[in-house]
């Protein structure tokens, strides 16, 4: 039998809530005599139901039919992980424009003309919005050591 | 009367310039958004909620109450020309409005929609009008027991109840819980599973969280479709989309009554607009209708229209006064009024009246705006749907990176917002549904803090849940509700 996400999901919850346990009743506390419910108490009585309920789930999910994927959705997860990258690198603003510009030629193979249109006006419009109306100040990478 | 006084003052705190201006923008942007097919409300207030900090908190919340009601006018632009429903509660308006629209008739279709879902939203204001304050009035009587008791029974029939899977829908919600407990312990403050990090020491940030969770995985989902083209061979003016007095006769009867259907119906926990809508629309069946429904009658239209606003506007009870949503919007609505500093539940009426009969007001405000807007919007709609997939998949990718570092000010936030669209996309792909979770993290802490303190009132013994009158009613509804949704999918499935 084949192993799919399907089953992978509910096996990462189970690893996680029996962390949640384990933290609550050992690190964090249970209950205390006295006073009651500590800090592990509710995320632990959490963590056993998101326990069992995975459990169930990955039972079920041997049942079902696979996951379906698409390979190009994946294009926006790796272009979302460039942007954060590019932004540690030489801002935010920028590594958004350059990204607009790569998807727009590169993955929706649109002219130059179109592709610089789109990308300048939808910066242009984020700049405004954001940098001068709601006065965000846009982290600037390891240009700002330059600058 | 005391009521209307305050609601009253409540508009002389909206009706302000900016107050106005913020609705208006809020109004034309929820709109927007909730016209164009496959984002929906959920992901469109999600993605707006960052615009909302440019302002003072009062100006902020009406802004977000505008945002949220626009969204759920936008929802049936779609489901009327093409066919194809923004959001849940316009899957019923499909029925009716896109045969009326093929009927050559589109723009009076979307005329009626509107003037359907404005009186319906303004039947529910009015019956919040009176009836909120008096729910917070009975919920100043729950003590720990019974307000934990109510989130339980909130989390559940919103949680697992209302998707296709129970099992799937108390992993999503239990998956929230266990999100939102990363940080501080809410009563004692000591750091919990926070690894030592700083940024983990503060918690997960709400608003890139529900970003990435409802608007990131979105658009990871949208690859699919991007190459697909909105066909639209029609044009819109004013002028033909005017209603006649006969067309209006025909659309009041139904309004009226799926509004005030539709508003009890908000009221009810786990029942949202789509039970409005779907509610308005079986009732106008047992009524006389001038063509037959779901041949583009515009009764039917009204009914479900008129339903699913006024279930909005209803929802907005349990949300002020009890502090439950009805709703992943709502939840994400509750969210925005918490980051604010408004802590709704019952002392809300009385310790924070300015704040909310501001949002009360505002509501009206925004039903108002937000009719004169879609008249004004109509001769464009076709331009706004027909617009590419392959433009929004980066327009959209765009906002959620910079929404959420602006959130937050930082980097973290972009991470964290990734990182949820990434989760939510898989739990897309597995069918978890993530309403659940993002009304489980809202909910979280203050279920924490009231569980925490029954217990302590109990001294560990979970039976007071079952003494306390109020709480024993909650626990009887919450079991009648499991019971009867079990019954009901094992007749479902006896029947495949």
């Amino acid at each position: 039998m084949k192993i799919t996400v399907k089953q992978i999901f509910p096996g990462i919850l189970i690893i996680i809530s029996l962390f949640f346990i384990y933290e609550g009743i050992v690190n964090i506390g249970f209950w205390d005599g006295d006073n009651g419910p500590k800090g592990g108490f509710y995320p632990t009585i959490i963590a056993v139901v998101l326990l069992i309920g995975s459990i169930v789930s990955l039972m079920q999910s041997l049942k079902e039919d696979k996951a379906e994927f698409f390979r190009d959705d994946f294009k926006v997860i790796f272009a979302g992980a460039a942007i954060i990258a590019g932004a540690m690198l030489i801002g935010l603003l920028p590594s958004i424009a350059i990204y607009l510009i790569i998807w727009m030629k590169v993955i929706e193979k649109m002219s130059w003309k179109s592709t610089l249109i789109f990308a300048g006006a939808t910066t242009i419009i984020v700049y405004l919005v954001f940098g001068v109306w709601l006065a965000i100040q846009f982290p600037m990478g390891l240009l700002e050591n330059f600058l | 009367m005391e009521n209307i006084q305050w609601l009253l003052q409540g508009f002389q705190v909206a009706l302000t310039f900016e107050n106005i201006g913020a609705a208006t923008l809020g109004a034309i942007l929820g709109i927007l958004v909730g016209a164009m097919p496959g984002i929906g409300s959920l992901a469109g207030v999600a993605l707006l909620l960052p615009l909302t900090y440019k302002f003072d908190p009062t100006t902020a919340i009406i802004m977000l109450g505008a945002l949220y009601y626009a969204n759920m006018f936008g929802g049936a632009y779609s489901a009327i020309l093409i066919n194809i429903p923004g959001d849940g509660p316009a899957v019923m308006t499909t029925l009716d409005g896109y045969p009326m629209a093929q009927k050559g008739r589109p723009g009076a279709a979307l005329l009626v929609a509107n003037t359907a879902s404005f009186i319906g939203g303004l039947i529910g204001m009015i019956i919040l009008t009176f009836t909120g304050p008096a729910l917070a009035r009975l919920g100043l009587n729950f003590g720990p027991v019974e307000m934990a008791s109510l989130m339980i029974l909130a989390m559940t029939s919103i949680g697992w109840l209302m998707g296709d899977s129970v099992m799937k829908g108390l992993v999503s919600t239990a998956l929230g819980i266990i999100i939102a407990c990363i940080g501080m312990d809410s009563v004692t403050g000591i750091p919990r599973y926070s690894f030592g990090n700083i940024y983990l020491l503060g918690g997960i940030p709400f608003t890139p969280l529900v970003i990435g969770m409802v608007g990131f995985s979105k658009v990871i989902g949208m690859m699919k479709d991007r190459n697909a083209v909105t066909e639209l061979d029609m044009k819109l003016s004013f002028k033909e989309s005017l209603l006649s007095p006969s067309d209006f006769g025909r659309l009041l009867p139904p309004a009226i009554r799926s509004g005030i259907l539709g508003t009890f119906i908000g009221v009810l926990p786990g029942a949202g607009a789509t039970t409005g809508a779907f509610a308005g629309y079986a009732v106008q069946k047992k009524f006389k209708s001038k063509e037959p429904l779901g041949t583009g009658a515009i009764e039917g239209l009204a009914s479900c229209e008129a339903g699913n606003n006024a279930a909005a506007a209803g929802a907005f009870a349990p949300l002020l006064a009890l502090g439950i949503p009805g709703s992943g919007t709502g939840a994400v609505l509750l969210g925005g009024l918490m980051m604010w500093g408004l802590t709704p539940g019952p002392l809300l009426f009385t310790e924070q009246p300015e704040f909310t009969w501001g949002l009360i007001a505002s509501l009206f405000l925004a039903n108002g705006l937000t009719l004169l807007v879609a008249i004004c919007i109509i001769p464009f709609l076709v331009k706004i749907l027909v617009i590419p997939t392959r433009l929004m998949i980066p327009i959209i990718t765009t906002v959620c990176i910079v929404g959420s570092y602006s959130a937050t000010n930082s980097l973290y936030g972009v991470i964290i917002m990734f990182v949820a669209g990434c989760i939510g996309y898989i739990m897309n792909v597995c069918n978890y549904p993530s309403a659940p979770l993002i009304l489980a993290i809202v909910l979280s802490k203050i279920f924490e803090t009231n569980l925490r303190r029954a217990f302590i009132i109990s001294g560990g013994s979970p039976l007071i849940f079952f003494t306390e009158p109020i709480s024993l009613f909650f626990m009887v509804v919450l079991i009648l509700l499991i019971v009867l949704t079990a019954r009901k999918k094992v007749l479902d499935k006896s029947k495949i």
